[in-house]
This record gives C-alpha cells, structure tokens and sequence, in this order.
C-alpha cells in the first residue's frame, strides 16, 4: 500500500507539488487564524448560574433560591454534577456537564430549564446565566483613573503633571471623584468596550456608584403617623414619564408625554408622602436625601490610591489575542470621548504572556528546525539532500495546524510544546528515506551520469524500499503515545491537546515523507553524490564504532555489568525525585492574594490593601511597575471572590532592571514579608492559575469524604467525628474537616406571641426590618444615558447598632408604633460565611491527605472505608436517616484511570509487540528490541536528577514519547542483522561476530543521524528561561537522556545480545552434529 | 569512545561552571538578603554590633561570603576595603557571624482561610487551593501574641487605656409639648381642695374627714393623668398650677412616651434634652419630673413628663419634639454611690455571641485576648454622641491599653498562628473543643 502511494506521488509529480502548494497555504492560513493563549484551559466543562440577591445572607440566598434552584436544575441532560455555593448577597450554581459535551449545547440546556426553574422566587433576586466565558476569560483589566490635561487642548490627557507638549502651559489635574469615575466607566467605557468583537461581557469594579440616598428619620415618621411603606410607595410612584398618543392641529401631529422622571435630589425632596392635620407631608421634612454611594462588595486600589476600573472578559473559544487588539484600538476611539484628564490605563493584559510564550515556542521551534537542518548536512554533506528533509518540519508543522484547527484544538503552551518535542522525530522517516535514496542513486552514478528515466526508477525503488519500515515507526511512536489520550481530569485536559498535536505532527511528516520527500529527492539529490564511505562523518563514525564494537564484543560480561550497574544507579536515583502534578507555568505577572478571615469589614480590608500596595510599589522600584489591588468581587459570575480577599495585581518591570542577585522566588518571598500583617495571611500566586483554582470545586486532596444531608449541624459533627476516626487510620496523614460555621451574624429573630399580643404580623416586621435597616433602592433615575439608583433606608446612626435597631418601629394596628426591640429576640451568633450544596444537598468535606509511601491510594481507601463501617456498626459514629457518606477526591481520576490504563497499556503493548513480530518473525528478536527500554528509562531519569525536576505528568509525558521512538533504531538494526545473516550463514563464533560488525557499520549513520537531530534540537530548549520553558523543560529532559542511553544499549548491547544468541545456537548447532 | 567525549565535554562544562562561581569572589559586591536569613542575628562587620538581619538589610558579597551591614552606608564603607574590615575582627573566622536559627520552628502548616486546616508538610489548601503557610510553635506556651512595632504599625493598631468613666445612656422618645388644660384643671380642684381642707376648721371632723376625701380623690386623679407622688407634693406645697401646661411661659412641659424596654431606665431627676423642628439649632434643656404611675394600654406606652426651660417661648403647645433622655449607668445597681464606671470603646469589643473578647497590649510582651463582661452600651458624659462606649464589669483593669484598631487582625492572627487554642479560640473562632488535635 505504502509502496503504491510512493508509486503514484512519483509518477505525478506537478500534481503532488501543486496538492502540497495548497496545503501550505491552507496551513498558513489555519496557523493565522487558530487562537492563541497561553495556558490551557484545565477546569471542568461548566456553566454557571448565577444569583444576585443583595443584602441576604447566605442561608436566605441558599434556602430561598439556590435550593430550589439546584432542585429543578437536576436532570439537565448531559450533565454529571451540579454543585452550589450559597455566599452573602450571592449564590453561584455550577452545572458541571460530561466531558466532551458542546458548550452551547449545554448552555441551551440550562436555559431551558432556567425558564422554569426561576418561577416563585423572590422578586428582588435576580437569577442569570452566567456569560458564555471560562476560569481564563479575563483576558484584560484596566482602571479609569484621574489624570492630567491641558485646558487648551483638552483631547489629550496625560499620566503625570508636567507641561503641555503643545503650547507648553502647565498642565491641570482632573478632580473627578470616585462616584463619577464610575460613572464614567459604567455608562459610557463599558458599553463601548462590550461591543468590541470576541467580549462576552465587562464588568465593573471599584469606585461607588452614585446613589440617591433618603435617609428617614423614625421619629419624623411617628410625629407625622406615615409609614416607611408610605415613602417607598410615594417614591415609587412619583418617578415615570408617560406617552399619550398625538393630538393633531391643522396638519401637524403632536408627540404628548408627560414629564415626570426624577432628576435631582430636590424632585425628590418634593415628593409628598401624606397628609398630616390638612397640611402635606413631604420627604424633607420626614428625611433628608443627598447623593451618596451604593452599597458595595469591591473596591479597586492603585498603589495606595482609591481608582475605579473593570474588567473584560472574553467569550468562549475566542482568540484573545485579537480580542485585546479589539479593545486597545476601541479604547484609543473612546479615550477622545473621555472627560479631560480621566484616563483608562490596563493592569493587567495577557497579551504580554501569549507573546512571550509564543516567542519561547517559536524560538524553540525554528532552533529545532536550524539544529536538525545543520546535523543532516553533517551527515549527508549534501546541502540539496538536506533541504529536502529539512522541509518535513515547516511543512509538518502546518499540517500539524490545519488539523487543530478542523479539531478546534487551541494553541498553547501544552499543544504547541506537543509539536516542540516532536520535531527531532518527525525528520526521521524524512532522513532514512532521503538518506536510502541517496545511497541508491550514488551507487548507480558510480557507473556513470543516470538519465531521468534511471532516476526515476532508482528513487522509486530506493523509496519502496523503506517505506514499509517507516510506515512502521510511525505506527508505533503513534500507538506508543496513546496512553496519553486516556488521561483523565486535569491532567487529560492538560495533555490531551500535546498528544494530539504530537501526533497530527508525526502524521504530517510521514505523510510528506511518503508524498512529497521522492519528488523533491528526484529533482534536487543529483550531481556529486558522495557513498557513505567517502563521507567524512560516516568515516569518523566507523573508525570509532568498529574497534569499540570490537572489543565488546570480546569482553561480553563486562560490558554487560556496566550496563547493569548503570541501570541499578538509574532505578535508585528515582527514589530521590519528589513527585508534583504539573510544574508550575510562570506567567510574568504576579496575583498577591492577602486573604482576611471571614467577617472583616470592607473598611477594614480596604485599609490593608492600601497599605501593602503602598509598600509594593515604594519598596521594590526595580522590580514593581505597577500595583493594583482589588477587593471583594468585580460584578460579574466569574469572580465570586469575598470581600475578605484582596486579589493584587503585581506587574513586574523586565528582569534586567532587577537588583542584583534577585529571582522571582526571592521576590516573592520578600513581597511576603515586608506586606507581612498580622491576621493576614499573604498569599502568592498567579493570576490564570487562580481564577481556574476559583471556579473549580470540588476536593483537591487526593481523598476526601462528603457528608450530606439536611442539617448543617449535624453534618459538621458527622465530619469532625469522621476527622477522628479516619486520622488513626494506617497512612492517614493531615486529615480535617471543614467547619462553616465562623462568621459574625445579628439574628433577629421574632417573637410570635408577641407579635401577636401587639396586633403586628410578621410580614409587616420583615418588611421593615428589611427597608429600615437594609435600605431598598426602590427606583432608579433617568439621566440621559445614565441611571443611578434611588434608595430608602433609615438615617445611619438610627440603624447602624444594635441599640438602634431596637428602636425601629413597626406600626400596629390600631396604628400605634411599636419599637422592634420588644418584638424579636436579638442575638449574635456565628453561622455559615458560605454554603454549598452538590446535588441539592447540603455538605461538609472531610479532607484526607495519604501517605502514599507507605500505602497505595486505593487500598487506603479501602481499608478507611471498613474502619468508618465498623464504626457504624459498633455505634461510635451514628448517622441518622436522611444522612450519607460519600468517597471522593484525587483517587477517584487516579481509579478511572487505572483502570483505562490497565487496559489500554497491555493492548498498546501487545500491538507493538505484535507488530515488532511481524516484521522479525521470531520472538528472541522482539525480545531484543525491547532491551532498549529499560535503559531509556534510566537514561531519563538521570537529567531530571541532575536539572532538579520533579516526577510530574509533564515528566510522564516525556517518557511516553521516549518510548515510542527507543525501539526504533533497535528495530533499524535488527532488521540488518537478520538481512545480513540471511544472506550468508556464520560457520563459526569469528564470523558471527564479523556479521554483527557489518550490521552495525551499516546502520550507525543513520542511527546516530535521527537520534543526534531529536537529542540536539532539543537542547537548546533546556537553557530556555522565557515564559512556557518551565513545561516544555521537563518533558525535553527524559527525551534528551533517555534517547542518548537508548543509543548506547542499541549500538552495544543489543550487538552484542545478538551476537551471544547467535553464538549460542551455532554451538547448539555443533553439539547436535 | 563516546562515553569518553561526552566526559570531556562535561568536564568543561563543570570547569567552566566552577571558575564562574569562584570569580564571583573576587570583588566586593551588593547583593540581596538570602530570604532564609532573614530574622537572624548578624555581627555588621564595619560596626561590630550584633542586629537582626531584615528584608532590606545591605549585603555585600566578598569572595563567595555574604556580609550583613547594620545600616545602609555600612555597606559602601565596607566595599571601599573589604579586607580592612575582615582583618579587624580577630578570633573570628574573619566573616560576618551568621548566627543561630531562629528560636520558632515551624509547628504546622495551615491555610489563611481555612485556619481549620492544618498540615504536616507544606502544600496548598485542600479546600481552596491556596498555598499554606507556615503557623510557628512558639517557646513560651502562653496566649500572648508577640507583635513587632512594624508589624503592628502595618497593622494599623491603637490602643486607648481603660479608665473609669461617667456612661450613660441615651433614651430616645418621640414627644409633643404639652397642651393639657385637663390637668391644670385637675391641679387647680386638688389646689382647691387643700384650701379648702385649710379653712376647715379642725373640730370638724367629718367636714375635715370630707375634705381630705376630696383632697385624695383629687390627687388620685392627677396620679392617673401622670404625675407622681414627688410632684404632686411641691404642688400641695406650691398651690400654684403648672399654668405652663397650657400657655407657655419661661418654661415648658414635654410629655414623651416611653416603651416597656426603656422604662426600667428612666427616672425622675434624669436630665433631657429636648429638640424641635421648629428650633433645628437650638437644644432646651429638661429634666425628668414625673413617670406617669399607669401604662397606657392603648399606647402601648408610658408616659413621661419633662419640665423644661423654655425662655422665649419657643416651643408652643402640641409642637412635637424629639426627647432624649439622659440616664447614667451605673455599675453597682442604679443606686450604687460609685457613678464612673471602667470604660471600653465599642471597638475594642469583639463580641459574636458566644465570646466577648478584648484584646490587651502589655508593654513588652504582646497582645492578649481578655474574655469580659460588658454592661448595656452608653455615652461619655460630656462626649460626643459618635462615640460609644461599653462599661465593663470583669475582665479588665484600670489603666489597661485596649486595642481599638486592629483588633480583627490580631484576633484572626492568633487563629492563624494557634494562639488561640491556648484556652481560647478567637472571638470569631471556633470552639475549642472542636479544634483538631495537635497532631505531630
């Protein structure tokens, strides 16, 4: 088959060449038009609802609307889980679909059901899908903050004071405050930056929004006999503009409307609330209204100063790349627009990042290309014959991209590195054609100048030749890696796309091995054609080989000792390599997390902020280019952050501004401590990677037990009792349960008797507790484009304690005002900050960390879950009805995909086992080749040893693609001795030995060609320091190692095994004549 | 052969690499602070005295040594002539002391969030993901939580000292200025009946016997309509009517009502301040003459009469105003001859219901928690209405620093760090007994 596609793509030669005309530029084209970002996005495929209820807390937000909610939400075709989490003000339910469902499939579905699903909630609560984005959708954030202008040329505006550029005159500082600056970003920025092409949504953050503000005096309320439903009604009512039809004189037609938005606070002022002894009762003289801030749950800081900004987040599947350029040029429009002096400064922009690390993989990919284009010269010393292999790995590298593409796989640090580790390989089917056709040809032009004809027929033959073993390889580097495609959970969605992209990239290069390689060798490897023993490099290589092999061969055992010793060193040095899951991607910026427990103020949290990003910013001038610093949540689903968490953003100036001597690690710890306060826990970490960690839910030990059911007080001491039994389980190390309740509530909590006994009822109470001491904006302004809320609460001292709060009154109903204090029963108590609930029930997690060197996870498992039975049934632990345990966590995806692997490994095994037999016929042989793994394994581990790396998937990844290509050369080599042995049987031990020699002077060009290409384009990358080496780095590194000492083993060992089979069955032979 | 290249090669390498290392040492030059060092003692070698090495300590490294400079400018006196320095110190292996390890270890690692969590090795939080951070085991098993200045400057912390002060509290009541010609008509029978008991002569007995009847029946009366006992004797005694009632003259009456919840704290005598609509500026100054004996049941309230000064007239009849009423707070009951109570801000307080906690600075030592027992919420007397204070019946003593601000970050560092699981869990903390074990 192989052999008549060779065929045919020879004897149509411009068609082929035209066929791969059109697929470069089709790979151009895909490659212009992939998406690019630079991490992968590794959370679960979910859609989020969202629940707005503001004021509440989060038992009124779950058992209101998230319960019920999550109950009807259940049975959503396609989805696996449903987990929510009920926090102050609040509620996200996240439906977590099957892997492999279509998003706006599954976004559909939910929307179905949400039509619903929202009946009979409260009014006031408002329950939204969640925009179509992912955890990696916040592409860009930026502040509107004041600047400097020149009152002559007010267009411009400009970061510091200084003189106007144009006319030189001082320039003035704007002075908008904070409520204006939001203003400003929240009618006029933000809707202008929403429509920019790939934004999903902007959200808004920091500053406050304008809010009019009626402050009612209680005793006002009781002097007059109104009621604070009375103030909420008139205001309500007193704020509409009305059309009326037309009404017609002469020929002309008038638009009638009537007039009645509120405007300003003196409209409001003017609303009357009642009458009182014939006299109108207005709101002033009951309140007093002034402009003011809503109430708010984020706030944005820079370095120490107070701004207000936003945040834009990308739809799904959208290229950020072009999106941010969308958005810069938007913002360059809209800047004119702008009042003098405000400006929109970015904080934080991923296009940075992308370039970076996209550079690192170009610049690793075109050094690969370079490396390998400059060893195949050495080798071949035909620069034509080169450039025809060389050009598997542009060409490759399309194809590579017009498969992403059609799969819809993005480019990223992971696919793109896919490709990075493949190029060494991809040259090899490339080179032992293009190198077996060179041979051919040189050969027949020993007799003479070929004709075309010749040519033809000689490339042809010289192709078919080995076409079948490189059809070969290539099945076997691709069946080797697809334990890859199995992974499950993180570590599949991380790998997933490398695998793939690997592979189309092997695919690529075979194909143009097989398609193209014969034409181009046709036309270009001609003229002087050097046999390999006429090659400088070919000779050098045998002068050295021959007497090595040589002497091996004559000192068997010790040769054969060394290489045991070597691999007892190896398997003991991977005792001394730390296990991680995944290196740690360096995204340039850092994202400072100082986190407050539950139950401090904003104020408090805002004076935090301020000071450390004050220090931030003054301490480090040759590190730190800018700081800012959010607390609380930006009004969008995907950040549903406390207002207990400060989330800073440091944007670092280039390494070479650093001071002497200073790493990232070190900067990092020294940001630590000098922002060290008390209470406040300073956190490090990196701004992609925490918004997957935030949207993921879940437990993230690798065991871990969800209690259910209905109480959370019972719930909570089933989990603290389980933390005790499980913690004198064998291997049991660091387990604990969840505690929710820790945060300060005022409960009031009324009394129905007396209620009762005053003729009040409680619906009256609620709604007065509610508006008297919440507040309520019960309308909201029209201003041109601009709407600001209109609020009723009581005036602050009157509301903002306990002592006041008991003095609210609530109207009887003989129309006496009775104060609440004599109605409820106040307490402080500690509840819930925040609860969650999967599957409509409520639960507590048990965390367990497992020592895992002293037992396997699933046996740990085991044997706790027969502990905690037996607890039952002795009656330590009761669990009442309606209460259940379940076994979750890590162990879970390490099970699954134990299991996937226990089948897929023996099948991807036995496949190249059975196809190594194919082509050798006979199993001592098979046997042979696998020689060479063990000693790629050590080989591996050893650079990772001695670079630092850590056992990860990464790592795992690396040996995978290791192993697919180890066997290769052994297979190469093989095949020439059972060639060579075929031809002319050995009589006795010296010729044996003879034939193995020539075997393997035959093949060493070659051999070392294709491993010399994959070990040397992939050194370089080593010494990479730029953004994305750090997960490329450990995956090069048991390639580089393992390949280096799989060579070895093959041009030594595997002779001399070989030799020793052969000897053996010669003097077998002998004894049986 | 191969094997043998490859050795060279690497041998060059590693040659390279170590001369690159060693010509580091050559010169003298600055560097950064090797963070592990940080909190160590240091000997300055241009000073000679010992100090504690912190983040921006200068350092110069001199011939592959790294020396700690007490203070900036140390450092450039030093890189003059290294050696000269070096030379100075003998008996010393001529090098900065890089002296003993910090006396914390690290006890436990756990999370800021979830202080719950608490692991034997670092990591990051099985709840949230976040890396952990180490909480230290401290030499002294003691629930004080030292504090370095920085730290607590950074941490915005103020104290304020505990004194003994007069509170009181503030009782807000809706009133009206009183227009009640019934009582002055009241008043003017019991008047009437006390002359006329007076004319009788006193050898009439039954006539006498009536009279006081009536003078009963009167008082009677004017106790249902509010006044008690004290003021109906200045009026017996007076014989004037409280004409004010329904005319204003220099003073005015102010009737408040008062709900069940705060008559328990008014009492006749008790200084009022009476503001108006009318007036927005100007404060009138009461007191408390009487709490109406009866309740009103339609009311649901009772009734309270205010006398005040009312110079010119200002305030007219059936005006409504608003009553604050001023009722001290005393410790030992409300009759208890000691009035100034020991006094805490409401900010010093972290009070969640179950635990009512104060956190104390002791000069040199730290911060620590005080469990207290409060009394009801007042005012300074003379103090501004903005702020208020608890009076505090255990738990504190006199001249004690409270902290004001910053008591939520100490609070919550000491659940971070363990302090409080020394017989205390944090204001805001968990119970103690649902604390994990200590696990080692």
């Amino acid at each position: 088959m192989v052999e008549k596609l060779i065929e045919i793509c020879l004897k149509n030669r411009f068609l082929v060449m035209g066929a791969f005309i059109l697929i470069v530029l089709w790979g151009v084209f895909a490659l212009r038009n992939t998406p690019i970002d630079a991490i992968p996005d590794i959370g679960d495929m979910q859609v989020i609802v969202y629940v707005d209820w503001e004021g509440r807390s989060p038992k009124d937000v779950e058992d209101q609307i998230v319960y019920p909610l999550t109950t009807r939400l259940t049975g959503t075709p396609g989805v696996k889980t449903i987990r929510s989490t009920s926090e102050f003000g609040f509620g996200m339910v996240s439906i977590i679909f099957e892997e492999g469902v279509e998003y706006y499939w599954a976004r559909t579905r939910v929307l179905e059901r949400l039509s619903f699903a929202t009946g009979g909630m409260p009014v006031d609560a408002r329950v939204v899908l969640g925009p179509d984005v992912t955890a990696v959708g916040q592409i860009f954030w930026y502040t509107v903050e004041n600047g400097y202008y020149c009152p002559d040329h007010p267009q411009e505006s400009f970061a510091g004071d200084g003189v106007c550029p144009e006319d030189g005159k001082k320039l003035m500082p704007s002075n908008y405050d904070l409520s204006e600056l939001r203003g400003i970003q929240d009618w006029y920025v933000r809707f202008q930056l929403n429509s920019v092409s790939g934004v999903s949504e902007v959200a808004s953050v920091g500053g406050y929004v304008k809010q009019y503000q009626i402050d009612v005096d209680p005793y006002k309320l009781v002097h007059y006999h109104v009621m604070i439903t009375d103030v909420i009604n008139a205001v309500k009512s007193s704020n509409i503009d009305i059309g009326a039809k037309v009404f017609t004189e002469g020929s002309v037609e008038f638009i009638v409307r009537g007039l009645g938005f509120i405007k300003n606070t003196r409209d409001i002022e003017n609303i009357a609330v009642g009458v009182h002894e014939s006299v109108p009762v207005y709101i002033r003289d009951v309140g007093r209204v002034t402009v003011g801030p809503d109430f708010r749950r984020g706030a944005l800081d820079k370095e120490g100063r107070e701004v207000t900004g936003g945040v834009v987040v990308m739809r799904y599947g959208e290229n950020p790349l072009r999106v941010i350029e969308g958005i810069k040029e938007r913002i360059e429009e809209l800047e004119v627009g702008l009042p003098p002096g405000v400006r929109v400064v970015p904080f934080y922009d991923r296009t940075g990042l992308i370039d970076r690390t996209v550079n690192t993989l170009r610049d690793a990919l075109t050094q690969e290309i370079l490396i390998t284009a400059f060893v195949i010269i050495v080798f071949l010393l035909h620069f034509f014959g080169s450039l025809v292999i060389s050009i598997v790995l542009p060409v490759g590298v399309l194809i590579s991209f017009i498969f992403m593409r059609i799969f819809g796989i993005d480019a990223n640090i992971m696919s793109l590195g896919g490709i990075a580790i493949a190029i060494g390989v991809m040259v090899d089917s490339g080179s032992v054609l293009v190198e077996n056709i060179y041979r051919r040809v040189a050969e027949r032009q020993r007799h003479g100048e070929l004709t075309a004809v010749q040519r033809l027929e000689t490339t042809i033959e010289a192709a078919k030749e080995v076409g079948r073993p490189v059809f070969f390889a290539l099945l076997t580097t691709i069946i080797g890696f697809i334990p890859v495609f199995v992974l499950t959970g993180q570590a599949g969605k991380l790998f997933r796309p490398l695998a793939f992209t690997k592979t189309f990239a092997m695919a690529g290069a075979a194909f143009i091995a097989v398609c193209l390689l014969p034409t181009l060798a046709f036309y270009l490897v001609r003229g002087r054609l050097r046999l390999p023993d006429e090659n400088i490099m070919s000779r050098l290589l045998r002068r050295i080989y021959r007497p090595t092999l040589d002497w091996s061969l004559n000192h068997k055992k010790i040769v054969v000792a060394i290489f045991g010793l070597v691999l007892v060193i190896g398997l003991f040095t991977t005792l001394l390599i730390k296990q991680e899951f995944m290196p740690p991607l360096n995204e340039g910026d850092l994202l400072f997390m100082p986190v407050l427990l539950p139950g401090a103020s904003l104020t408090q949290v805002m004076e935090v902020m301020q000071k450390q990003d004050m220090i931030i910013k003054n301490e480090f001038p040759d590190e730190v280019e800018w700081v800012v610093g959010k607390l609380g949540h930006a009004e969008t689903s995907t950040d549903p952050a406390p207002v207990t968490m400060i989330e800073t953003i440091i944007h670092l100036k280039p390494q070479k501004s650093w001071r002497k001597g200073m790493t990232r690690e070190k900067l990092i710890e020294e940001i630590q401590i000098k922002t060290k306060i008390p209470g406040v826990s300073p956190i490090m970490t990196q701004p992609i990677r925490n918004r997957i960690d935030m949207l993921a839910t879940g437990i993230q030990t690798p065991v871990g037990i969800k209690v259910f059911g209905p109480d959370l007080g019972q719930i909570e001491r089933i989990a603290e009792e389980l933390e005790r039994i499980v913690t004198n389980v064998e291997g049991a190390a660091n387990v604990f349960a969840e505690r929710i309740g820790n945060r300060p509530y005022y409960e009031l909590e009324i009394d129905r008797n007396r209620i009762a006994r005053y003729g009040v009822n409680l619906g009256m109470v609620q709604e007065v507790i509610a508006m008297a001491i919440g507040g309520m904006n019960v309308t909201q302004t029209v201003e041109g484009r601009e709407r600001y809320p209109i609020r009723v609460r009581y005036m602050r001292e009157l509301r903002d304690n306990p002592e006041a709060m008991n003095r609210i009154f609530i109207s009887a109903a003989d129309g006496q005002q009775i104060p609440l204090g004599i109605l409820v029963n106040a307490s402080r108590k500690l509840g819930p900050a925040m609860l969650q609930s999967e599957n409509t029930m409520p639960y507590v997690r048990v965390f367990i960390n497992v020592r895992q060197d002293i037992i396997g996870l699933v046996d740990f498992v085991r044997l706790a879950q027969r502990t905690v039975e037996e607890k039952i049934e002795s009656g330590e632990l009761t669990i009442p009805p309606g209460y259940y345990l379940r076994w979750s966590g890590q162990f879970e995806s390490e099970v699954e995909a134990r299991n996937r692997l226990a089948v897929v490994l023996p099948i991807c095994l036995a496949v190249i086992m059975l196809l190594l037999y194919v082509a050798f016929k006979d199993l001592p042989s098979v046997l042979v080749v696998a020689l060479s793994l063990p000693f790629s394994l050590v080989g591996g581990i050893i650079p990772l040893y001695l670079f630092g790396f850590k056992f990860s998937t990464a790592v795992w990844v690396g040996f995978i693609a290791l192993f697919g290509v180890a066997t290769d050369n052994a297979v190469v080599l093989l095949t020439v001795f059972k060639n060579i042995f075929g031809e002319k049987k050995p009589s006795d031990v010296p010729e044996v030995r003879e034939n193995v020699i020539r075997g393997g002077l035959l093949r060493v060009r070659p051999i070392m060609m294709t491993v010399l290409t994959t070990v040397l384009a992939l050194v370089p990358i080593m010494f990479f320091t730029s953004a994305g080496s750090e997960v490329i780095k450990p995956m090069a590194s048991p390639i580089i190692g393992g390949l280096l000492s799989a060579t070895f083993a093959n041009l030594i060992l595997i002779p001399i095994v070989y030799a020793w089979i052969k000897e053996r069955q010669l003097t077998r032979q002998k004894i049986q004549h | 052969m191969f094997s043998k290249k490859t050795m060279i090669a690497g041998a060059v390498f590693f040659t390279v690499l170590l001369l690159l290392l060693i010509s580091c040492g050559g010169r003298a030059e600055k560097a950064v602070v090797d963070t592990g060092m940080i909190g160590r003692q240091a000997m300055c070698p241009v000073t000679g005295d010992t100090f504690t090495i912190h983040a921006s300590t200068p350092v110069v490294v001199y011939k592959g040594e790294e020396y700690y400079m007490c203070c900036p400018g140390c450092d450039l006196e030093f890189m003059k002539d290294p050696d000269k320095y070096l030379n100075d110190k003998k008996g010393d292996d001529g090098r900065g002391q890089k002296a003993e390890p910090s006396n914390e270890e690290i006890a436990y690692w756990t999370c800021s969030m979830h202080p719950e969590v608490r692991s034997e090795t670092e990591g990051s939080c099985p709840i949230c993901g976040m890396t952990l951070i180490p909480a230290y085991e401290r030499s002294e098993s003691s629930d004080i939580l030292p504090l370095k200045n920085s730290a607590a400057a950074l941490a915005g912390i103020r104290t304020y000292p505990v004194r003994k002060e007069r509170l009181h509290r503030e009782i807000r009541l809706a009133g009206r200025v009183a227009f009640d010609p019934e009582l002055v008509t009241a008043q003017e029978e019991y008047i009437n009946a006390i002359k006329m008991r007076d004319d009788i002569e006193s050898i009439d007995e039954i006539s006498l016997k009536r009279a006081e009847q009536l003078i009963a029946n009167a008082e009677y009366r004017l106790r249902l309509m509010g006044m008690d006992e004290a003021e109906i004797r200045i009026l017996a005694r007076s014989r004037k009517v409280q004409s004010s009632l329904v005319m204003p003259q220099n003073e005015s009456w102010v009737y408040a009502d008062a709900y069940e919840s705060d008559i328990g704290w008014i009492e006749r005598g008790q200084s009022v301040i009476v503001k108006s609509a009318a007036q927005p500026d100007k404060r009138f100054a009461g007191k408390v003459m009487a709490v109406s004996p009866t309740f009103s049941q339609g009311s649901r309230s009772n009734l309270i009469r205010i006398k005040l000064s009312n110079p010119e007239a200002k305030l007219k009849p059936g005006m409504y105003v608003e009553t604050t009423i001023i009722s001290p707070i005393h410790v030992g009951g409300p009759r208890s001859p000691e009035s100034r109570v020991l006094a805490i801000p409401v900010e010093a307080l972290l009070d969640t219901g179950s635990r009512k906690v104060v956190w104390v600075y002791i000069e040199g030592r730290g911060y620590q928690p005080r469990t207290v027992k409060i009394g009801p919420v007042g005012y300074l007397h003379g103090g501004s209405t903005e702020e208020r204070y608890y009076p505090v019946l255990e738990g504190l003593n006199e001249d004690e620093l409270v902290v004001t601000n910053g008591n939520f970050l100490l609070d919550s560092e000491s659940r971070i760090t363990g302090v409080a699981a020394i017989g205390y869990g944090g204001a805001l903390g968990v119970d103690d007994q649902t604390l994990p074990a200590h696990q080692h």
